[in-house]
């Protein structure tokens, strides 16, 4: 269902320059594992600490220290919505933006899901539409999306296979793919309410039990996302 | 000149540049008094130590010996984003460059630590005297503790 947009990616948006003095550091691997390639240039000790540079086409788009990003590393999934602690998670996403990962688990889906769950949390109203492929995944998400109905003016949509019958929750509507067209994907797209720049998307397709995938906030692919879905609505 | 540096000026430099990072408001009037004469050459160093940034790039030149333009502004870019925790974009590290370029590099060129090449956008650490390095060593690590 998605295949067209995977294929439109292409190549790797971004590049990612690891500055360090010392050994190689656990995101390097992190990135490694995930598809990304990572280039890493040695810093003179006694200098910054370790960071990475992001460029896209070659121009630069800014850096980051490493220990900002290691929130990768550990996801804060089970934190509190809006706790407050959600800016490197932000950034996470912001610096990301666009880029294919191979290899991601439930548990990194998990937390970039939070991400896009927060961001609409925040705004308070708009349309969120979501697939966990199938109802049972969404099980242990609900009372998180029964704050995420009840506290705010969201619309929120659920896809997936009906293996499991959620409760009613005024404000979410549930949406049963019998056709198996959605099963493979695991997607999140919010439309940011009235507010553009709030726009943001995630799509990751399973195979073998590991995710290939990536995010972004790009309103144009995110209302190609919110489309698709909205298509299997009706 | 620089190279002239003995262990008693060592010391002197020392309390300098000690005051100096103390008292970064003080750095006006200082660079007046510079300018107006003697030691010129003594003053242009203390006044290139007088800068984090300055000595951020000397404590990284020392290591590296040369550098461009564009891979030092990132470097520095990359030193505030793990100082403050906060990504550095685009229009940081442009501010960060023009300032090099403007101000901070020409500073160490007029005090005969570096060579800047302006047209190839490349500096070079120039052959200093080991007091020198200490002096420059010295002064990156107080301005840290500065920071702590």
């Amino acid at each position: 269902m998605f295949d067209s947009l995977f294929t439109t990616k292409g190549d790797q948006k971004h590049s990612f320059t690891i500055y360090r003095s010392g050994e190689r550091t656990d995101l390097e691997d992190w990135l490694a594992d995930h598809g990304v390639s990572v280039i890493s240039k040695s810093l003179p000790h006694g200098g910054p600490e370790p960071f990475i540079e992001i460029t896209t086409d070659g121009e630069f788009v800014g850096v980051i220290g490493i220990r900002e990003l290691e929130a990768l590393l550990e996801p804060p999934i089970a934190r509190p919505i809006d706790s407050g602690v959600s800016t490197a998670y932000k950034v996470i996403f912001d610096v990301l933006d666009g880029t294919l990962f191979q290899s991601l688990n439930r548990r990194e889906l998990l937390a970039v899901s939070r991400e896009i769950e927060e961001r609409a949390y925040r705004v308070g109203k708009g349309t969120l539409r979501v697939s966990f492929q199938h109802f049972s995944i969404f099980q242990s998400r609900v009372e998180l999306y029964r704050v995420l109905a009840t506290e705010t003016e969201l619309d929120i949509h659920i896809y997936g296979t009906p293996d499991w019958t959620p409760p009613e929750i005024a404000g979410i509507t549930y949406h049963e793919d019998t056709t198996n067209s959605i099963t493979q994907y695991w997607s999140l797209a919010y439309d940011g309410g009235l507010d553009q720049r709030q726009m943001c998307a995630l799509v990751a397709r399973e195979s073998s039990d590991r995710y290939q995938g990536w995010w972004t906030n790009d309103p144009d692919t995110v209302s190609a996302l919110l489309q698709t879905l909205e298509s299997l609505s009706s | 000149m620089v190279k002239l540096l003995t262990g008693e000026t060592l010391i002197y430099y020392h309390y300098e540049c000690s005051r100096m990072i103390d008292s970064p408001n003080d750095l006006d009037e200082y660079e007046k008094e510079e300018a107006s004469g003697a030691q010129v050459t003594d003053g242009e160093f203390y006044r290139a130590l007088a800068s984090e940034k300055r000595r951020q790039l000397l404590q990284y030149l020392l290591e590296q010996q040369e550098s461009t333009v564009g891979e030092l502004a990132t470097v520095l870019s990359g030193w505030e984003a793990t100082t403050t925790g906060n990504l550095q974009s685009d229009s940081d590290r442009q501010r960060i460059q023009t300032a090099l370029t403007h101000h901070h590099l020409p500073v160490l060129s007029d005090a005969g630590l570096v060579t800047y090449h302006a047209d190839r956008e490349t500096v070079e650490l120039k052959s200093l005297d080991s007091l020198v390095r200490d002096i420059i060593r010295v002064s990156f690590e107080e301005g840290q503790l500065e920071e702590l």
